[in-house]
Protein backbone atom coordinates (compact mmCIF):
# COMPACT_ATOMS: atom_id res chain seq x y z
CA UNK A 1 0.00 0.00 0.00
CA UNK A 2 1.37 3.65 -1.02
CA UNK A 3 1.77 5.95 1.87
CA UNK A 4 -1.71 8.16 1.75
CA UNK A 5 -1.79 9.18 6.15
CA UNK A 6 0.76 10.76 8.36
CA UNK A 7 0.19 10.49 11.81
CA UNK A 8 1.83 13.36 14.32
CA UNK A 9 3.43 11.63 17.29
CA UNK A 10 4.41 13.56 19.93
CA UNK A 11 6.44 17.02 17.72
CA UNK A 12 7.18 14.43 14.84
CA UNK A 13 4.84 13.48 12.15
CA UNK A 14 5.81 10.44 10.88
CA UNK A 15 4.24 8.57 7.38
CA UNK A 16 2.25 5.78 8.20
CA UNK A 17 5.44 3.30 6.55
CA UNK A 18 7.43 3.85 9.57
CA UNK A 19 4.66 3.05 12.16
CA UNK A 20 3.78 -0.30 10.34
CA UNK A 21 7.55 -0.94 9.89
CA UNK A 22 7.98 -0.69 14.11
CA UNK A 23 4.99 -2.22 14.85
CA UNK A 24 6.05 -5.22 12.24
CA UNK A 25 8.96 -5.48 13.95
CA UNK A 26 7.48 -5.42 17.64
CA UNK A 27 5.49 -8.11 16.54
CA UNK A 28 7.63 -10.46 15.01
CA UNK A 29 10.32 -9.76 17.85
CA UNK A 30 7.84 -11.39 20.24
CA UNK A 31 6.75 -13.97 18.17
CA UNK A 32 10.13 -15.34 17.55
CA UNK A 33 11.54 -14.60 20.69
CA UNK A 34 8.98 -16.23 22.79
CA UNK A 35 8.40 -19.38 19.80
CA UNK A 36 12.37 -19.73 19.05
CA UNK A 37 14.26 -18.36 22.10
CA UNK A 38 16.67 -15.78 22.73
CA UNK A 39 19.20 -15.85 19.86
CA UNK A 40 16.58 -16.62 17.47
CA UNK A 41 15.38 -12.92 18.56
CA UNK A 42 18.54 -11.12 18.59
CA UNK A 43 19.23 -12.27 15.00
CA UNK A 44 15.75 -10.34 14.30
CA UNK A 45 16.86 -7.82 16.49
CA UNK A 46 19.78 -6.83 14.50
CA UNK A 47 18.57 -6.99 11.32
CA UNK A 48 16.41 -4.22 12.14
CA UNK A 49 19.31 -2.22 13.66
CA UNK A 50 21.39 -2.48 10.64
CA UNK A 51 18.82 -1.64 7.93
CA UNK A 52 17.33 1.21 9.90
CA UNK A 53 20.90 2.92 10.83
CA UNK A 54 22.47 1.87 7.33
CA UNK A 55 18.91 3.98 5.82
CA UNK A 56 19.14 6.83 8.05
CA UNK A 57 22.70 7.47 7.55
CA UNK A 58 22.94 6.78 3.80
CA UNK A 59 21.81 10.44 3.66
CA UNK A 60 25.64 11.30 3.78
CA UNK A 61 26.00 9.18 0.32
CA UNK A 62 22.96 10.21 -1.47
CA UNK A 63 22.71 13.86 -0.67
CA UNK A 64 26.85 14.80 0.28
CA UNK A 65 26.76 18.39 -0.56
CA UNK A 66 23.71 19.16 1.43
CA UNK A 67 24.94 17.73 4.42
CA UNK A 68 28.09 18.91 4.44
CA UNK A 69 26.09 22.54 3.91
CA UNK A 70 24.17 21.85 6.74
CA UNK A 71 25.32 18.24 8.92
CA UNK A 72 22.40 18.51 10.85
CA UNK A 73 20.60 16.94 8.16
CA UNK A 74 21.89 13.67 9.05
CA UNK A 75 19.43 13.94 11.75
CA UNK A 76 16.11 15.54 9.86
CA UNK A 77 16.70 13.28 6.45
CA UNK A 78 17.27 9.71 5.39
CA UNK A 79 18.80 7.96 2.50
CA UNK A 80 15.25 6.99 0.73
CA UNK A 81 14.61 3.82 -1.33
CA UNK A 82 18.65 3.89 -2.41
CA UNK A 83 19.76 4.29 1.21
CA UNK A 84 16.72 1.10 2.28
CA UNK A 85 18.17 -1.03 -0.56
CA UNK A 86 21.92 -0.54 0.55
CA UNK A 87 20.50 -1.02 4.23
CA UNK A 88 18.88 -4.28 2.94
CA UNK A 89 22.08 -5.82 1.31
CA UNK A 90 24.15 -4.51 4.44
CA UNK A 91 22.46 -6.39 7.15
CA UNK A 92 22.25 -9.18 3.89
CA UNK A 93 25.88 -9.45 4.30
CA UNK A 94 26.94 -9.67 7.83
CA UNK A 95 23.76 -12.44 8.13
CA UNK A 96 25.07 -14.43 6.05
CA UNK A 97 28.26 -13.96 7.25
CA UNK A 98 27.29 -15.24 10.58
CA UNK A 99 25.55 -18.04 8.72
CA UNK A 100 28.56 -19.51 7.77
CA UNK A 101 30.50 -18.78 10.42
CA UNK A 102 27.96 -20.52 12.88
CA UNK A 103 26.85 -23.75 10.57
CA UNK A 104 22.92 -22.69 10.86
CA UNK A 105 20.78 -25.36 10.66
CA UNK A 106 17.74 -25.90 9.09
CA UNK A 107 16.01 -24.32 12.41
CA UNK A 108 17.92 -21.70 11.97
CA UNK A 109 17.49 -20.65 8.41
CA UNK A 110 13.58 -21.66 8.96
CA UNK A 111 13.40 -19.47 12.25
CA UNK A 112 14.99 -16.27 10.05
CA UNK A 113 12.76 -17.33 7.12
CA UNK A 114 9.84 -17.21 9.20
CA UNK A 115 10.80 -13.94 11.09
CA UNK A 116 11.04 -12.17 7.66
CA UNK A 117 7.94 -13.36 6.40
CA UNK A 118 5.96 -12.59 9.21
CA UNK A 119 7.78 -8.97 9.24
CA UNK A 120 6.28 -8.54 5.37
CA UNK A 121 2.97 -9.96 6.72
CA UNK A 122 2.62 -7.17 9.83
CA UNK A 123 3.79 -4.41 7.87
CA UNK A 124 1.22 -5.07 5.02
CA UNK A 125 -2.00 -5.52 7.65
CA UNK A 126 -0.98 -2.58 9.44
CA UNK A 127 -0.56 -0.27 6.01
CA UNK A 128 -4.03 -1.73 5.00
CA UNK A 129 -5.37 -0.33 8.65
CA UNK A 130 -3.11 3.27 8.59
CA UNK A 131 -4.04 4.43 5.01
CA UNK A 132 -6.45 5.07 2.79
CA UNK A 133 -7.93 2.84 -0.02
CA UNK A 134 -10.26 0.54 -1.41
CA UNK A 135 -11.13 -2.35 0.81
CA UNK A 136 -11.10 -4.97 -1.94
CA UNK A 137 -7.30 -4.10 -2.40
CA UNK A 138 -6.58 -4.08 1.53
CA UNK A 139 -8.50 -7.36 2.23
CA UNK A 140 -6.95 -9.27 -0.44
CA UNK A 141 -3.12 -7.64 0.96
CA UNK A 142 -4.74 -9.15 4.31
CA UNK A 143 -5.63 -12.07 3.25
CA UNK A 144 -3.02 -13.23 0.98
CA UNK A 145 -0.27 -12.07 3.22
CA UNK A 146 -1.53 -13.99 6.15
CA UNK A 147 -1.89 -16.99 4.53
CA UNK A 148 1.67 -16.63 3.28
CA UNK A 149 2.37 -16.84 6.34
CA UNK A 150 0.45 -19.78 7.48
CA UNK A 151 1.79 -21.67 4.41
CA UNK A 152 5.23 -20.67 5.70
CA UNK A 153 4.45 -21.72 9.51
CA UNK A 154 3.09 -25.11 8.39
CA UNK A 155 6.14 -26.20 5.96
CA UNK A 156 8.02 -25.69 9.26
CA UNK A 157 6.14 -28.13 10.42
CA UNK A 158 5.93 -30.39 7.78
CA UNK A 159 9.85 -30.15 7.52
CA UNK A 160 9.47 -31.20 3.94
CA UNK A 161 10.77 -27.74 1.81
CA UNK A 162 13.47 -26.16 1.53
CA UNK A 163 13.73 -21.86 2.60
CA UNK A 164 14.18 -21.08 -0.75
CA UNK A 165 11.42 -22.96 -2.14
CA UNK A 166 8.77 -20.99 0.27
CA UNK A 167 10.99 -17.70 -0.34
CA UNK A 168 9.93 -18.36 -3.88
CA UNK A 169 6.14 -18.22 -3.47
CA UNK A 170 6.53 -15.49 -0.92
CA UNK A 171 8.14 -12.95 -3.96
CA UNK A 172 5.46 -14.90 -6.69
CA UNK A 173 2.96 -13.96 -4.42
CA UNK A 174 3.99 -10.52 -2.95
CA UNK A 175 4.54 -9.49 -6.99
CA UNK A 176 0.51 -11.07 -7.33
CA UNK A 177 -0.28 -8.60 -4.29
CA UNK A 178 2.15 -5.42 -5.58
CA UNK A 179 0.31 -5.90 -9.08
CA UNK A 180 -2.99 -5.26 -7.02
CA UNK A 181 -2.18 -2.47 -5.03
CA UNK A 182 -1.89 1.46 -6.30
CA UNK A 183 1.59 3.08 -6.57
CA UNK A 184 4.62 1.26 -8.26
CA UNK A 185 5.00 -2.21 -9.13
CA UNK A 186 8.33 -2.31 -7.80
CA UNK A 187 7.46 -0.53 -4.64
CA UNK A 188 9.79 -0.62 -1.45
CA UNK A 189 8.21 -3.50 0.20
CA UNK A 190 8.22 -5.83 -3.10
CA UNK A 191 11.67 -4.86 -3.20
CA UNK A 192 12.33 -6.30 -0.02
CA UNK A 193 10.89 -9.29 -0.45
CA UNK A 194 12.58 -9.66 -3.77
CA UNK A 195 15.35 -9.08 -1.26
CA UNK A 196 14.67 -11.34 1.31
CA UNK A 197 14.33 -13.98 -1.11
CA UNK A 198 17.23 -13.79 -2.92
CA UNK A 199 19.09 -13.38 0.73
CA UNK A 200 17.41 -16.82 1.77
CA UNK A 201 18.36 -18.59 -0.83
CA UNK A 202 22.43 -16.99 0.25
CA UNK A 203 21.77 -18.41 3.52
CA UNK A 204 20.59 -21.48 2.12
CA UNK A 205 23.92 -21.83 0.36
CA UNK A 206 26.00 -21.21 2.86
CA UNK A 207 24.45 -23.53 5.99
CA UNK A 208 25.93 -26.08 7.06
CA UNK A 209 24.17 -28.67 4.48
CA UNK A 210 21.92 -28.93 1.70
CA UNK A 211 18.69 -29.87 3.66
CA UNK A 212 16.73 -30.40 0.18
CA UNK A 213 18.73 -33.93 -0.13
CA UNK A 214 15.95 -36.06 1.58
CA UNK A 215 13.80 -34.71 0.04
CA UNK A 216 15.24 -35.53 -3.43
CA UNK A 217 15.33 -38.92 -2.37
CA UNK A 218 11.52 -38.92 -1.85
CA UNK B 1 4.61 -29.86 -0.78
CA UNK B 2 6.88 -31.20 -3.71
CA UNK B 3 8.93 -29.28 -5.50
CA UNK B 4 6.07 -29.59 -8.53
CA UNK B 5 3.46 -28.42 -6.60
CA UNK B 6 5.60 -25.45 -5.45
CA UNK B 7 6.14 -25.05 -9.12
CA UNK B 8 2.78 -25.38 -9.92
CA UNK B 9 1.84 -22.42 -6.95
CA UNK B 10 4.53 -19.97 -7.98
CA UNK B 11 3.38 -20.09 -11.68
CA UNK B 12 0.00 -19.71 -11.00
CA UNK B 13 0.65 -16.64 -9.34
CA UNK B 14 3.05 -15.28 -11.45
CA UNK B 15 0.35 -15.85 -14.33
CA UNK B 16 -2.62 -14.41 -12.43
CA UNK B 17 -0.04 -11.43 -11.85
CA UNK B 18 0.59 -11.08 -15.50
CA UNK B 19 -2.98 -11.23 -16.36
CA UNK B 20 -4.00 -8.51 -13.74
CA UNK B 21 -2.00 -6.37 -15.23
CA UNK B 22 -2.89 -7.33 -18.54
CA UNK B 23 -6.67 -6.71 -17.68
CA UNK B 24 -5.35 -3.65 -16.15
CA UNK B 25 -3.57 -1.66 -18.83
CA UNK B 26 -7.27 -2.56 -20.98
CA UNK B 27 -9.69 -1.46 -18.88
CA UNK B 28 -7.77 1.84 -17.23
CA UNK B 29 -8.81 4.58 -19.59
CA UNK B 30 -6.82 7.85 -18.86
CA UNK B 31 -9.05 10.08 -16.16
CA UNK B 32 -11.64 11.91 -18.66
CA UNK B 33 -11.09 15.28 -18.67
CA UNK B 34 -12.98 16.99 -15.60
CA UNK B 35 -16.44 18.85 -17.40
CA UNK B 36 -16.62 22.64 -16.20
CA UNK B 37 -19.79 21.09 -14.54
CA UNK B 38 -17.92 18.77 -12.40
CA UNK B 39 -15.66 21.02 -10.96
CA UNK B 40 -18.32 24.04 -10.25
CA UNK B 41 -20.30 21.92 -8.42
CA UNK B 42 -17.22 20.14 -6.41
CA UNK B 43 -15.58 23.67 -5.97
CA UNK B 44 -19.71 24.61 -4.59
CA UNK B 45 -19.46 21.45 -2.26
CA UNK B 46 -16.11 22.44 -0.60
CA UNK B 47 -17.30 25.90 -0.46
CA UNK B 48 -20.31 24.77 1.54
CA UNK B 49 -18.05 23.22 4.08
CA UNK B 50 -16.65 25.16 7.21
CA UNK B 51 -12.86 26.18 6.87
CA UNK B 52 -10.85 24.03 9.37
CA UNK B 53 -7.69 22.57 9.85
CA UNK B 54 -8.77 18.78 9.84
CA UNK B 55 -7.95 16.59 6.83
CA UNK B 56 -10.46 17.13 3.75
CA UNK B 57 -11.54 20.22 5.31
CA UNK B 58 -11.25 23.92 3.61
CA UNK B 59 -7.80 25.71 4.03
CA UNK B 60 -8.68 28.75 5.68
CA UNK B 61 -8.06 31.66 3.43
CA UNK B 62 -5.86 34.48 3.87
CA UNK B 63 -3.97 37.10 1.76
CA UNK B 64 -0.43 38.39 2.81
CA UNK B 65 1.88 40.22 1.17
CA UNK B 66 5.08 38.52 0.14
CA UNK B 67 8.88 39.92 0.53
CA UNK B 68 8.68 41.02 -3.24
CA UNK B 69 5.64 43.09 -2.56
CA UNK B 70 3.11 40.69 -4.89
CA UNK B 71 -0.09 39.88 -2.39
CA UNK B 72 -1.01 36.55 -2.68
CA UNK B 73 -4.71 35.10 -1.81
CA UNK B 74 -4.92 31.46 -0.90
CA UNK B 75 -7.91 30.99 -2.59
CA UNK B 76 -7.04 32.27 -5.54
CA UNK B 77 -4.56 29.51 -6.05
CA UNK B 78 -7.42 27.04 -6.50
CA UNK B 79 -7.03 24.09 -8.96
CA UNK B 80 -3.15 23.95 -8.74
CA UNK B 81 -1.84 21.78 -5.54
CA UNK B 82 -0.15 23.95 -2.80
CA UNK B 83 2.74 23.45 -0.51
CA UNK B 84 2.00 25.66 2.39
CA UNK B 85 5.13 25.81 4.27
CA UNK B 86 5.44 27.55 7.56
CA UNK B 87 9.51 28.90 8.58
CA UNK B 88 11.52 31.27 10.60
CA UNK B 89 14.89 32.22 9.73
CA UNK B 90 16.49 30.94 13.45
CA UNK B 91 15.12 27.82 13.12
CA UNK B 92 17.64 24.66 12.27
CA UNK B 93 15.41 21.94 10.68
CA UNK B 94 13.92 25.24 8.28
CA UNK B 95 17.50 25.78 7.49
CA UNK B 96 17.93 22.32 6.77
CA UNK B 97 14.79 21.91 4.19
CA UNK B 98 14.74 25.15 2.61
CA UNK B 99 18.11 23.94 -0.14
CA UNK B 100 14.95 20.77 -0.90
CA UNK B 101 12.33 23.24 -0.84
CA UNK B 102 14.36 25.39 -3.51
CA UNK B 103 15.81 21.96 -5.11
CA UNK B 104 11.92 21.18 -5.20
CA UNK B 105 10.65 24.38 -6.58
CA UNK B 106 13.37 24.78 -9.36
CA UNK B 107 12.30 21.68 -11.52
CA UNK B 108 8.49 22.41 -11.42
CA UNK B 109 6.65 23.62 -14.44
CA UNK B 110 3.47 25.39 -15.61
CA UNK B 111 2.24 21.76 -16.48
CA UNK B 112 2.52 20.40 -12.96
CA UNK B 113 0.15 22.64 -11.55
CA UNK B 114 2.11 22.87 -8.00
CA UNK B 115 2.84 26.25 -6.12
CA UNK B 116 4.77 26.06 -3.23
CA UNK B 117 4.25 29.03 -0.78
CA UNK B 118 7.11 29.58 2.21
CA UNK B 119 5.16 31.80 5.13
CA UNK B 120 8.01 33.50 7.26
CA UNK B 121 6.79 34.07 10.65
CA UNK B 122 7.92 37.63 10.55
CA UNK B 123 6.53 38.09 13.87
CA UNK B 124 8.93 35.17 15.36
CA UNK B 125 11.59 37.00 14.09
CA UNK B 126 14.16 39.35 15.90
CA UNK B 127 16.10 41.66 13.65
CA UNK B 128 12.92 41.76 11.72
CA UNK B 129 12.66 41.63 7.39
CA UNK B 130 16.28 42.69 7.36
CA UNK B 131 17.17 38.84 8.13
CA UNK B 132 14.34 37.07 5.77
CA UNK B 133 16.07 39.31 3.08
CA UNK B 134 19.57 37.79 3.70
CA UNK B 135 18.53 34.47 4.33
CA UNK B 136 16.40 34.09 1.08
CA UNK B 137 19.68 35.33 -0.87
CA UNK B 138 21.71 33.66 0.77
CA UNK B 139 19.52 30.38 0.41
CA UNK B 140 18.49 31.67 -3.67
CA UNK B 141 15.11 31.31 -2.71
CA UNK B 142 12.87 31.73 -5.48
CA UNK B 143 9.86 30.52 -4.43
CA UNK B 144 7.02 32.97 -3.31
CA UNK B 145 7.82 34.26 0.60
CA UNK B 146 4.31 36.15 2.02
CA UNK B 147 5.44 37.42 5.09
CA UNK B 148 3.60 37.23 8.45
CA UNK B 149 3.77 40.17 10.25
CA UNK B 150 1.41 39.86 13.12
CA UNK B 151 1.59 35.85 12.98
CA UNK B 152 -2.31 36.11 12.31
CA UNK B 153 -1.97 33.21 9.61
CA UNK B 154 0.35 31.20 11.82
CA UNK B 155 -2.87 31.65 14.32
CA UNK B 156 -5.66 30.51 12.04
CA UNK B 157 -3.33 27.51 10.74
CA UNK B 158 -2.71 26.77 14.27
CA UNK B 159 1.26 26.02 13.58
CA UNK B 160 3.06 25.79 16.83
CA UNK B 161 6.44 24.76 15.85
CA UNK B 162 8.36 25.30 12.72
CA UNK B 163 8.32 24.25 10.13
CA UNK B 164 5.20 23.33 9.35
CA UNK B 165 3.88 22.24 6.40
CA UNK B 166 -0.05 21.71 5.08
CA UNK B 167 -0.24 20.31 1.71
CA UNK B 168 -3.86 21.73 -0.11
CA UNK B 169 -4.82 20.25 -2.92
CA UNK B 170 -6.63 21.21 -6.17
CA UNK B 171 -9.89 21.81 -3.87
CA UNK B 172 -8.28 23.81 -1.68
CA UNK B 173 -8.86 21.38 0.71
CA UNK B 174 -5.88 20.22 3.44
CA UNK B 175 -4.89 17.10 2.42
CA UNK B 176 -2.20 16.71 4.44
CA UNK B 177 -0.67 18.48 7.92
CA UNK B 178 3.34 17.56 8.00
CA UNK B 179 5.26 18.68 11.15
CA UNK B 180 9.38 18.91 10.61
CA UNK B 181 11.32 19.31 7.63
CA UNK B 182 10.68 17.63 4.78
CA UNK B 183 13.30 16.34 1.81
CA UNK B 184 12.58 16.72 -2.08
CA UNK B 185 11.86 12.74 -1.99
CA UNK B 186 9.16 13.29 0.46
CA UNK B 187 7.58 16.56 -1.21
CA UNK B 188 7.53 14.65 -4.27
CA UNK B 189 5.62 11.87 -2.96
CA UNK B 190 3.27 14.13 -0.77
CA UNK B 191 2.65 16.13 -3.54
CA UNK B 192 1.55 12.95 -5.97
CA UNK B 193 -0.20 11.07 -3.29
CA UNK B 194 -2.70 14.41 -3.67
CA UNK B 195 -5.70 15.08 -5.76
Amino acid sequence: MPVTQYYQIGSITMPSSWIAFIAAFIVTYLFIRFYFGKIAGERVGNIFFNVVIVWKLSVIVTDFSLVIKNPLSILYFHGGMFGWILGLALAGLLTLRQARKEQWQRTDQWTLLLALISWQAVYQIAMALLNEGSVVVKSFSVILFLGMFLLAWWSERKNINTVSEIAGIFIALHFLVSAFQPGDLLNTAFVTTISIGLFMWGVEKVSAQPISRREEIK
Amino acid sequence: MSKKTIGYIITALIIGTLVFIMVQNIVDKPDPIETPATSVSQEAAAQGEAEGLEQYSPAPDFTLETLSGESITLSELKGKKVILNFWATWCPPCKAEMPHMQEFYSKLTDEDKVELIAINVTESEKLGVGEVEKFVESYGLDFPIPLDMTAQVSKLYGVFSMPTTFMIDTQGRIAQKVIGPLDEKTLNELVDFMD
